[in-house]
């Protein structure tokens, strides 16, 4: 039987050996991404979020430490997980797409080729049938005459058009979990607009559950069921949607949509910050870890690191003033 | 008050090939129009916001108001002098008056030069010789708000925030009157990013600056600029004060960008995408109206004709047979 959340992180802690010292990147990371949901995960930089989908795709770098934890896919840990085992769930039941599509795709080989080859696990289908299940999916993303397309080569298509191929090649294994890691960043707004829009009705045709990673709050209103917020490495607030940006009960989540100039209706010269800086991750703050910049901080924060706290049903706060 | 920077008419072009290749290959023209017909002034110590897509000519009018790239028609004025087509002295004491901040401070602080050499470079360039240089520098990071001990930092020792506030410090070494942003806080995170914007704003205030930021984000340009521009394929396509466009937009292509903002609100989810398509090449600019073939207003006129700037109340152009707003006469 299928377990009920595609994915399930629980208690991640990873470290990155560097010639500094360790960097303490994630610390007791727990999220769930439902069957059929989109889970945003939001966060500034530094925060652990690309660490967080590295790690679910088996994709560290050979300097992460994984400490402790466990990552569930459809109730497998995948840190216990061989190579082999890797190499039949990435591309098949999970797949990611990246930021800049430039770099996840071949330069020197043309997209129809690219297409094909990933499709090795078929062994019954030819190479006219691979190409035409090429094409269906570039006209699903929303690419004009796709077999012609088939045989131009990166280089032809422009920043849009390579990251619509780059979602349909994550698709092609049809996976039950696609991994969205700032998909848009490198694209205008227009563009931005089609691929969410494109994301959504994917989620509805393919029915598989996506792992969206952004730092932009717009996108996560508009397109995710629940949202997690990481900051400096821990999960400080996680809710439905409405519960993130209707009643976010974490002072580091409420500064966040404060300081987003789209949330603020009168037009006004002085913008609000979240005054300070993230931690240094090499030694990371004995209590809270968003404490030094916590508005609402106070001697407890300081020197008790808080738990994650259950603030409803849906929404928890790792904050000492968090109650239900 | 008069204007401190004048454009009129501006045109940049870039020789795509020569006239033998362009004979070979027939059809096309040999000519990219990055800037056409640009006209616009900024008063002092206002902001002018330039906004388009990639591609949308918006960089590189920035750099031709300063001449880091060759005009092909036009005038900047500024001050009530034409710099550009002066001698090499004019145009030194010009780009003393007016700053460039280049996109990705972190890419334009060379990596082997301290905070102290890159900000005092300006004085050195210019031959300036009667500053102290350390004090110089002290002074520069105090306005910026970064600590005094800066000075002998690297930029990899910087951090996102901190690289851009050094852009800032050096882009205010000869006191200029005017500073060109490309995209000043591309890349920052929301926190970082009003720190960025509140500098600039202050030091607005203090040193009466004016300033043309060139960005895509929207939702900066409302709260920061006087007057905003939308550009596509090297048009102003609308151009007015901001509060105005904002309120109501005028041009099918401003009111697409505005939709395509996405609301940080799950209850305001938008059931539909209004700007279809991408930007069409350079190389292969649409008949008539550029803007047709992703324009969900477009008709037989628009294929045919070009539309002429249309002049509205309340200081505002546009460029559309169609406009979302009558001219009051």
């Amino acid at each position: 039987m299928a377990a009920a959340s595609v994915l399930s992180v629980q208690d991640l802690t990873i470290d990155f050996l560097t010639p500094r010292g360790l960097v303490h990147a994630l610390r007791g990371v727990t999220l769930d991404v439902p069957r059929g949901s989109i889970v945003g995960i939001v966060g500034e930089s530094g925060s652990g979020k690309s660490t967080l989908s590295l790690a679910a795709m088996g994709l560290l770098p050979d300097n992460a430490v994984i400490r402790a934890g466990r990552i569930l896919f459809d109730g497998t840990d995948l840190l216990t997980m061989s190579e082999a085992g890797w190499r039949d769930l990435r591309g098949r039941r999970v797949s990611i797409v990246f930021q800049d599509p430039m770099t996840s795709l071949n330069p020197v080989l043309s997209i129809g080729a690219q297409m094909t080859d990933i499709q090795y696990r078929d062994r019954a289908a030819g190479a006219a049938e691979k190409r035409r299940k090429a094409a269906a999916l570039l006209r699903r993303v929303g690419i004009p005459d796709p077999e012609q397309r088939l045989n131009r080569y990166p280089h032809e298509f422009s920043g849009g058009m390579r990251q619509r191929i780059a979602i349909a090649m994550g698709l092609l294994g049809n996976p039950e979990l696609l991994i969205a890691d700032e998909p848009t960043t490198a694209l205008d707004v227009t563009l931005e607009a089609q691929i969410t829009h494109l994301l959504r009705e994917l989620r509805r045709d393919f029915a598989g559950s996506i792992l969206f990673i952004s730092h932009n709050l717009g996108l996560i209103a508009e397109l995710c069921d629940r949202v997690v917020i990481l900051y400096a490495g821990e999960v400080v607030e996680q809710g439905t949607v409405q519960d993130i940006f209707h009643r976010p009960r974490h002072p580091y989540t409420e500064a966040l949509l404060v300081c987003d100039p789209a949330r603020i209706d009168a037009v006004r010269r002085e913008l609000p910050t979240i005054p300070g800086d993230v931690p240094n991750l090499l030694q990371v703050p004995r209590g809270c870890v968003f404490a030094p910049r916590c508005p609402k901080v106070f001697d407890r924060c300081r020197d008790e690191r808080p738990a994650d706290r259950a603030v409803g049903a849906t929404q928890s706060a790792r904050c000492h003033l968090a109650s239900a | 008050m008069s204007a401190l920077l004048e454009v009129e008419h501006l045109h940049v072009r870039f020789r795509q090939m020569g006239p033998i290749k362009a004979r070979l290959v027939g059809g096309g023209s040999r000519f990219l129009d990055a800037v056409l017909d640009v006209s616009f002034s900024v008063a002092a110590g206002t902001t002018f916001a330039l906004v388009g897509e990639s591609g949308s000519g918006k960089s590189t009018l920035g750099r031709a108001i300063t001449g880091l790239v060759p005009m092909h028609r036009g005038r900047v004025r500024f001050d009530g002098q034409e710099p550009l087509k002066q001698g090499t002295a004019a145009l030194a004491a010009f780009r003393r008056r007016v700053a460039m901040m280049f996109q990705d401070p972190v890419a334009s602080l060379s990596p082997r030069l301290t905070v102290k050499s890159l900000i005092t470079e300006p004085f050195a360039i210019h031959g300036i010789r009667d500053k102290e240089r350390e004090s110089e520098a002290r002074r520069l990071l105090a306005l910026v708000g970064l600590p005094a001990d800066f000075t002998g930092r690297y930029p990899h020792q910087l951090s996102g925030g901190q690289a851009r506030r050094v852009g800032v410090a050096r882009a205010l070494a000869l006191s200029p009157k005017l500073i060109i942003a490309d995209e000043p806080t591309a890349g920052l995170d929301v926190s970082v990013q009003g720190e960025i914007l509140n500098l600039m704003a202050r030091l607005q205030r203090e040193l009466g600056l004016a300033y043309v930021i060139i960005t895509h984000n929207l939702a900066v340009v409302r709260h920061v600029s006087d007057e905003m521009a939308i550009m596509y394929m090297g048009r102003f396509l609308e151009h007015g004060p901001t509060r105005a466009i904002f309120a109501q937009p005028a041009h099918p292509y401003t009111h697409g960008l505005l939709a395509a903002q996405p609301l940080p609100d799950p209850d305001k989810r938008r059931a539909d995408v209004e700007l279809q398509g991408e930007v069409p090449s350079l190389a292969r600019r649409p008949a008539g109206c550029e803007f047709h073939t992703r324009c969900p207003r477009a008709r037989d006129l628009c294929r045919a004709v070009r539309p002429e700037p249309v002049v509205l109340a309340g200081d505002r152009m546009h460029r559309c047979h169609f406009p979302r707003i009558e001219a009051c006469a």
